[in-house]
């Protein structure tokens, strides 16, 4: 191999080399980091949420004139949209659900407030359709049996109510001890210095906390800490909430079909924006998808200026040492020596900057670590990255290389 | 004719070395142009949010975060207080007469029944607050004016529409004195506030921090009359209030009222400060504010600095936009070594014939700084389509994904610069050639 050779004609031209080694490195080191956090974007994008996303609708409602008793007005709307074919279920709900806000509380499982026993969990309040309206399955106990539901007048406020819903992962938080079975009939303790217990009477299937996508510690932790209250409230300034699930395929005729009836029932009805949980998953997750496209692009962009960079200065290098070549092709030299020269030049120009480049990743994963709630990253990423531009420099090398076997051994005898 | 230093015969001559090496001067421009509108991209949005809302009134403008405890655990000592404020501190702290100005508010929804012209009722954003909040953020008015510190006084029923509101209602025109029926009450306009979008909306960080203000305010006075609780935003208890009626809510150890304060000398702000910790104090009797006392006292800047705007995953983000632009320089830089190189015989001829390195550098730095315009022009393009593309991305960002002058004229220095310093030592080095080296062989 010609490797000395190679290697002295670097060093004496050194600056345009060192500069494309820099440039591999960077962005080595860049696109190494670049699909780590992308890869971390897609998976918290691709983390079930619980619920039937696909089939279920929220409509936020209010009333321009409503009666003084709200409860038999909701219950009559409930029991309106739940006749109409092709929906499931509906549930009237305190909130939206994955929209990455909401209300929560604090809970711990002993009556003296504890040091490090208090969970804070996601809070929604539904009546005894809720689960079955969600698409949440029952793991262990019992659901709410409708006298349980609490229907508070408008704008009141009322303390908690005795039974409660909680996930697996709540229950398993709350109670690492005991059998998941057993956490039922179990009591929690609300808030700091609240000493009215709350019954567990059932423990369902995961749903996501509001919090799911946040960059936090505390969300990775209590990503399904989540419960479930027999509580609704009827009326608040802010209106109310009716969430309903349809068979596969019916959402947008039956939002329609929903929306007709509601008209129907009280025609001075105010709609804020009907939605449906898919959008509102969609825009929860806006900001994951973006940072993921975002570096997506620049990783993109960056491979290819990397790859023009070198192609420019291939050429180049073929053009000033035409007559070079001229001369070794005339002293007995092979085309496939002069393209071996150019390739392995490459090559050697590659490897130094794959070495720089992954220390110098590991040094961005680093800081990027301290800065962001992220994991350690794994090392099969480097390999990978190193792989991918090796065979970069050697597709960008390529072209110019083949061109230099075309001198004729003739040149080297020109004049110019 | 190498002494003839006309701008204009630099410029034609920088014009030719580029028409000589077109594949490579398009390179350069490229990479230039991908570079500054990346960086750009990221630049713009971080610039939009981290500007200065209020400049004026910055070192004036204060918020507070009381300490407020039932309980002291372990381990929670050192606790960052609660950003917002109860109604019964807020309530005290509105009678303290150091501040110059105030103001508490908050945003909840109500139902626009009466409305002018036939609109039918809708349901929109409704703001209780003291006049204060019209003073101390600059809101501008089309027309009429806040109301007076005396009707906020006497729970007077008044008005002031937003600039969309008034567009909704009265089509744009003056609807100072007319009455309208919001909620189960009758309120007579005094103002009308022009647009007034401030970015990031410091004075409320609970309810989107780049949206626009909506809907109509009244005094906040009214809020025990009319019974509007805080359907907007952020409410956190420490405790779980006492009753269902209204006042247990206002009395409740919830934090969720917005109150910012005017301090204009610094020691205003010792004797503010002072005023909150004997407040603390004195509370203590009542069970409350346990433990050691962490309240703060935010101005503007500091206060933006807490509400962490700029998160990790924003910084990284500007990291990466940074690290690309210099990917692209030294690939800029790797090219105009490459170029500069194949021009040794020109430049040491131009020498053999008396053109001094001065000359010769300013020549080749006239062609740089040409190659980092154009790039710059094209990044100032590919940012336009970058902003339009986390326009799409990003819903939220309408208002963030814009240039303005400021934007472009830093967009197009920083690439003529930046390739300058990227090309200075190529173009030296060609410079240090010797007259005869290259006149001997080829």
């Amino acid at each position: 191999m010609e490797i000395r050779p190679i290697a002295s004609s670097m060093l004496r031209n050194r600056t345009g080399p060192i500069l494309i080694c820099l440039q591999i490195a960077l962005t080595l080191a860049l696109v190494i980091n670049s699909i780590f956090i992308i890869q971390l974007q897609m998976e918290k994008i691709a983390r079930p949420l619980g619920t039937d996303i696909d089939n279920t609708a929220i409509f936020n409602v209010a009333l321009v004139d409503r009666p003084d008793d709200m409860e038999p007005f909701i219950k009559n709307d409930m029991d309106e949209i739940r006749r109409i074919p092709g929906v499931v279920d509906a549930t009237i709900i305190a909130q939206f659900l994955h929209s990455g806000g909401g209300s929560a509380l604090s809970f711990r499982p002993v009556s003296e407030p504890g040091d490090d026993l208090t969970k804070t969990a996601s809070v929604n309040e539904v009546d005894e359709h809720g689960l079955n309206a969600l698409g949440v399955e029952l793991l262990y106990g019992r659901n709410f049996r409708a006298d349980e539901i609490l229907y508070p007048a408008p704008n009141t406020q009322v303390g908690l109510s005795e039974v409660v819903l909680i996930t697996e992962s709540l229950a398993k938080a709350f109670f690492p001890d005991s059998e998941t079975a057993d956490i039922v009939g179990k009591v929690v303790y609300p808030g700091d210095v609240d000493t009215t217990p709350v019954e567990i009477i059932g423990i369902t299937a995961d749903v996501a906390a509001q919090w799911i996508n946040y960059d936090s510690e505390f969300a990775e932790e209590a990503a399904y800490y989540f419960m479930l209250f027999p509580r609704v409230q009827t009326y608040n300034d802010d209106g109310h909430y009716y969430l309903f699930r349809t068979e596969p395929g019916a959402q947008d005729r039956l939002m329609a079909a929903v929306t007709d009836k509601l008209y129907e029932i009280a025609p001075d009805r105010l709609f804020w924006e009907p939605t449906t949980q898919a959008e509102i998953v969609q825009e929860t997750q806006q900001g994951n998808r973006a940072i993921a496209t975002i570096l997506g692009v620049i990783s993109l962009l960056m491979v290819m200026i990397t790859a023009f960079g070198i192609v420019g200065l291939a050429s180049f290098t073929v053009n000033q040492r035409t007559r070079q070549i001229g001369t070794r092709r005339a002293l007995g030299a092979k085309k496939r020596d002069i393209l071996r020269y150019f390739l392995v030049e490459n090559v050697m120009l590659t490897t130094i900057g794959v070495v720089l480049g992954s220390a110098l990743a590991y040094g961005i994963h680093l800081f990027l670590f301290s800065i962001m709630h992220i994991p350690k990253m794994s090392f099969a990423l480097i390999p990978a990255g190193v792989l991918v531009l090796y065979v970069l420099g050697f597709a960008a090398v390529l072209g110019p290389a083949l061109r230099a076997t075309a001198v004729a051994p003739a040149v080297a005898s020109r004049t110019v | 004719m190498f002494t003839d230093s006309k701008i204009a015969y630099d410029l034609q001559l920088a014009l030719n070395s580029i028409k000589k090496t077109p594949v490579l001067s398009a390179l350069m421009v490229a990479a230039v142009g991908i570079g500054i509108g990346a960086c750009m991209t990221i630049i713009t949005i971080f610039y939009l949010m981290t500007v200065n809302p209020n400049p004026d009134n910055s070192e004036q403008l204060f918020t507070y975060a009381l300490h407020n405890r039932l309980t002291v655990r372990e381990g929670q000592e050192d606790d960052e207080p609660r950003l917002l404020s109860t109604y019964r501190d807020a309530l005290y702290i509105l009678e303290s007469d150091i501040p110059t100005e105030q103001s508490i508010h908050y945003q909840s929804w109500a139902v626009y029944r009466n409305a002018a012209g036939g609109v039918n009722p809708f349901w929109d954003l409704f703001r209780l607050a003291t006049p204060g909040f019209f003073s101390l953020f600059d809101v501008p008015f089309l027309y009429g004016e806040a109301w007076s510190q005396e009707q906020e006084d006497n729970k007077a029923m008044v008005m002031v529409l937003t600039w969309d509101m008034n567009n909704k209602l009265f089509g744009g025109e003056n609807s100072v004195g007319e009455r309208i029926e919001v909620g189960d009450d009758f309120y007579e306009i005094v103002g009308v506030m022009d647009k007034f979008k401030p970015l990031p909306k410091y004075f409320e960080f609970d309810y989107g921090l780049f949206q626009e203000i909506e809907g109509a305010l009244v005094p906040f006075s009214l809020t025990p009359t009319i019974e509007l609780m805080k359907n907007s935003g952020s409410r956190s208890c420490i405790a779980t209030p006492e009753g269902d009626d209204f006042q247990s809510y206002l009395d409740a150890e919830c934090h969720w009222l917005h109150h910012w304060v005017r301090l204009p000398t610094a020691e205003k702000r010792e004797a503010f400060h002072e005023m909150l910790n004997n407040y603390s104090l004195e509370q203590r009797r009542f069970g409350r504010f346990q433990g050691p006392f962490n309240n703060r006292l935010y101005n503007l800047t500091e206060w933006l600095e807490r509400l962490e705007i700029v998160d990790g995953t924003m910084t990284m983000l500007i990291g990466v936009a940074l690290m690309f632009l210099i990917v692209c320089l030294l690939n800029t830089n790797a090219l105009l070594f490459a170029k500069f190189t194949g021009r040794s015989a020109e430049v040491s001829l131009k020498r053999a014939l008396g053109c001094s390195k001065k000359r010769l550098l300013k020549q080749h730095l006239i062609e740089i700084g040409l190659v980092g315009l154009v790039g710059g022009a094209l990044g100032l393009l590919l940012a336009l389509v970058g902003l339009a593309g986390i326009k799409i991305l990003l819903t939220n960002f309408d208002d963030l994904a814009h240039l303005n002058t400021d934007l472009v004229i830093i967009a197009i220095a920083a690439s003529i610069v930046s390739t300058l310093v990227a090309g200075l030592y190529p173009a030296w080095r060609t410079c240090q050639i010797a007259p005869a080296k290259y006149l001997k062989s080829q």
